[in-house]
């Protein structure tokens, strides 16, 4: 549906996007991660055809992006990460404009307009609003209506750039519900630096930083990486003389203890970790009912985003120090039997002029 | 490409600004009119048509030309226009097609001058026309100047500001060619934008004239594309 390759832009000197390919199937709901100026937005736009890359191939819906762009623009539904309104007009003026600038009318499948905006506005939610100025709306209102003006002419395909951003906590849960309905059947590319947000809504994930892609994975295989490190903080009733740290880091599978402090009387807290594919949860709980020591809390400790970016990103720069080592390796390889052979060579010219002389 | 023009026409009477340009474009082509026809006790309309009405017309497509792409790029609505399935070129023909309508329905006022003079006077109709014709083509050249210059920034103030510099310098032209060798004096006083209207005023339909109106529109809306083209690559 989406295949991007060899993708590339630069702004002056910096590169903004470096190198990417990715492809995105047919029905897939794939959420860009990143931090701010990973990168997520400049690929969005290239691939809505709004910026134009450097370097590299863009094709939506098995049209070239270079060679047919409106073919390719009309199988996409854009939402940027600020709705596009025109806050002077109302909300059926401005899904009006937008069925005309679509050439909705044209296309084969889609009803007549009236009908058309009307179950779209039915979709998001917006029917209430329909004749109110965009101007006046709330910030959960505009995005649904940027939301509307993306679904108007029944794109295949839904690029929304970070589309809870702003938002309040309850209009976040309805608007991913939102998405999550509309990717039943369609193909779904979501941007968000929000890591729960995409584990919530996507089905595939694409963690970008400073232009590259660091990791390419099912969403699985994120929550998976994040829960393979088995660290819990622990709250444990014990009395005071006991040696909790001692004898629980004792414990076999136990890699780590960690004492953090006392934030009850009676108590005292720590960080335990075990070693990789050991769950010491059971242990913990045998050790501690056999010397009557009470577990208050025992909580698990994820890595959250920023560890996994720390994670990811070293091993992306071991891996490209590896690869540059390796290329300059390779020269100098080159570059030795060349020397080698001029080196014999001036040898044997020195030695010629000494017998000469 | 219509769905621009429709766009442009609904903003323009929807916004309280739009009514303002119109009552100011009105309210001075009133005091030209007063001062240029019923003062000078005669039906001739070429001097009210020519010399004057260009400084209304620039001040108003100053203006404008804020709205054109300027005000898009700063509201970030250019982004559903360039990634909606039209070409840039049907995208600045409708917003210059949108302002040129705009204007003439600002150009209408003419008409209650027109009853005025034919009430008192006779008008020559054919003047009249050739007037229209010309005040028609200076038009489109003064938008496709100002949708260029408002493709160059994102500052609505700057767009309309160098706009009104461009067509002011359009104006004076004549002025700064005295300084040049008789040869290229020639092509820049070629070059003024007001002294192709002269047949017109005259009530001569040229050929001349009338290719360099559509040679100046053609060329300055062509930049404008290649100049949003341009901004999409930087």
């Amino acid at each position: 549906m989406i295949t991007v390759s060899g993708l590339t832009k630069r702004y002056g000197n910096k590169i903004a996007v470096n190198n990417i390919s990715f492809t995105i199937n047919q029905g897939d709901i794939v959420g860009i991660l990143g931090p701010n100026g990973a990168g997520k937005t400049t690929t969005m736009n290239m691939i809505t055809g709004y910026i134009s890359s450097h370097a590299g191939k863009i094709t939506v819906d098995g049209h070239d992006l270079l060679e047919e762009p409106s073919k390719a623009k009309a199988s996409i539904g854009y939402l940027p990460e600020i709705p596009p309104l025109y806050h002077d007009m109302t909300v059926k003026e401005y899904l009006s404009f937008v069925y005309n600038l679509k050439g909705c009318a044209k296309k084969e499948n889609i009803k007549k307009k009236k009908e058309h905006i009307a179950e779209v506005c039915e979709v998001v939610k917006i029917t209430g609003v329909y004749n109110r100025l965009i101007k006046n709306l709330s910030k959960g209102y505009k995005q649904r209506v940027g939301l509307a003006q993306a679904l108007l002419g029944d794109p295949p395909i839904l690029i929304l750039d970070e589309p809870t951003a702003g938002l309040d906590p309850k209009e976040i849960v309805e608007i991913r519900n939102l998405i999550k309905r509309l990717g039943t059947r369609r193909t779904i590319l979501l941007s968000s630096h929000i890591l729960s947000e995409v584990q919530a809504i996507c089905e595939r994930i694409i963690i970008m930083n400073e232009g590259f892609i660091v990791m390419d994975a099912l969403a699985e295989d994120l929550t998976m990486r994040m829960g393979a490190n088995t660290r819990y903080g622990v709250r444990l009733a014990a009395p005071e003389d006991a040696d909790v740290l001692g004898v629980l880091g004792a414990l076999p599978g136990v890699a780590k203890i960690e004492y953090v402090g006392s934030f009850e009387k009676g108590t005292i807290d720590f960080i335990i970790e075990a070693e990789k594919k050991t769950d010491i949860r059971r242990l913990l709980f045998d050790e501690c009912a056999k010397r009557n020591w009470y577990i208050l809390m025992i909580t698990p400790l994820g890595m959250s985003l920023e560890d996994i970016f720390i994670q990811l990103v070293a091993q992306n720069d071991e891996q490209r120090a590896l690869e540059a080592k390796s290329r300059e390796k390779g020269k100098k390889d080159k570059q030795q039997p060349e020397n080698s052979a001029e080196d014999s060579g001036n040898a044997q010219d020195e030695a010629k002029d000494g017998e000469k002389k | 490409m219509t769905a621009i023009i429709k766009r442009e026409l609904v903003s323009f009477f929807k916004n309280p600004i739009g009514w303002f340009v119109i009552a100011v474009y009105t309210f001075l082509s009133a005091i030209l009119f007063t001062l240029f026809v019923i003062w000078q006790n005669t039906s001739y309309l070429g001097d009210y048509f020519g010399f004057w009405l260009f400084f209304v017309d620039m001040i108003v497509v100053g203006i404008l030309s804020m709205r054109f792409f300027s005000e898009e790029k700063k509201n970030k609505t250019d982004q559903l226009l360039l990634t909606s399935p039209i070409s840039l070129y049907q995208l600045v023909l409708g917003k210059f097609f949108g302002a040129l309508i705009i204007f003439l329905t600002c150009t209408c006022v003419n008409f209650i001058y027109v009853l005025i003079i034919d009430i008192f006077g006779t008008v020559d109709y054919g003047c009249l026309l050739t007037n229209l014709i010309g005040t028609v083509l200076v038009l489109s050249s003064m938008i496709a100047i100002g949708l260029f210059v408002s493709s160059l920034t994102e500052s609505t103030i700057a767009a309309a500001a160098a706009t009104i510099a461009i067509l002011f310098f359009m104006f004076v032209i004549d002025f700064f060619a005295m300084f040049f060798p008789t040869w290229l004096a020639d092509i820049i006083m070629h070059g003024n934008i007001y002294a192709q209207f002269d047949d017109f005023t005259n009530g001569i339909l040229n050929l001349p004239p009338i290719v360099y109106y559509l040679s100046v529109t053609v060329i300055f809306l062509f930049l404008a594309v290649r100049m949003i083209e341009r901004r999409r690559w930087s």
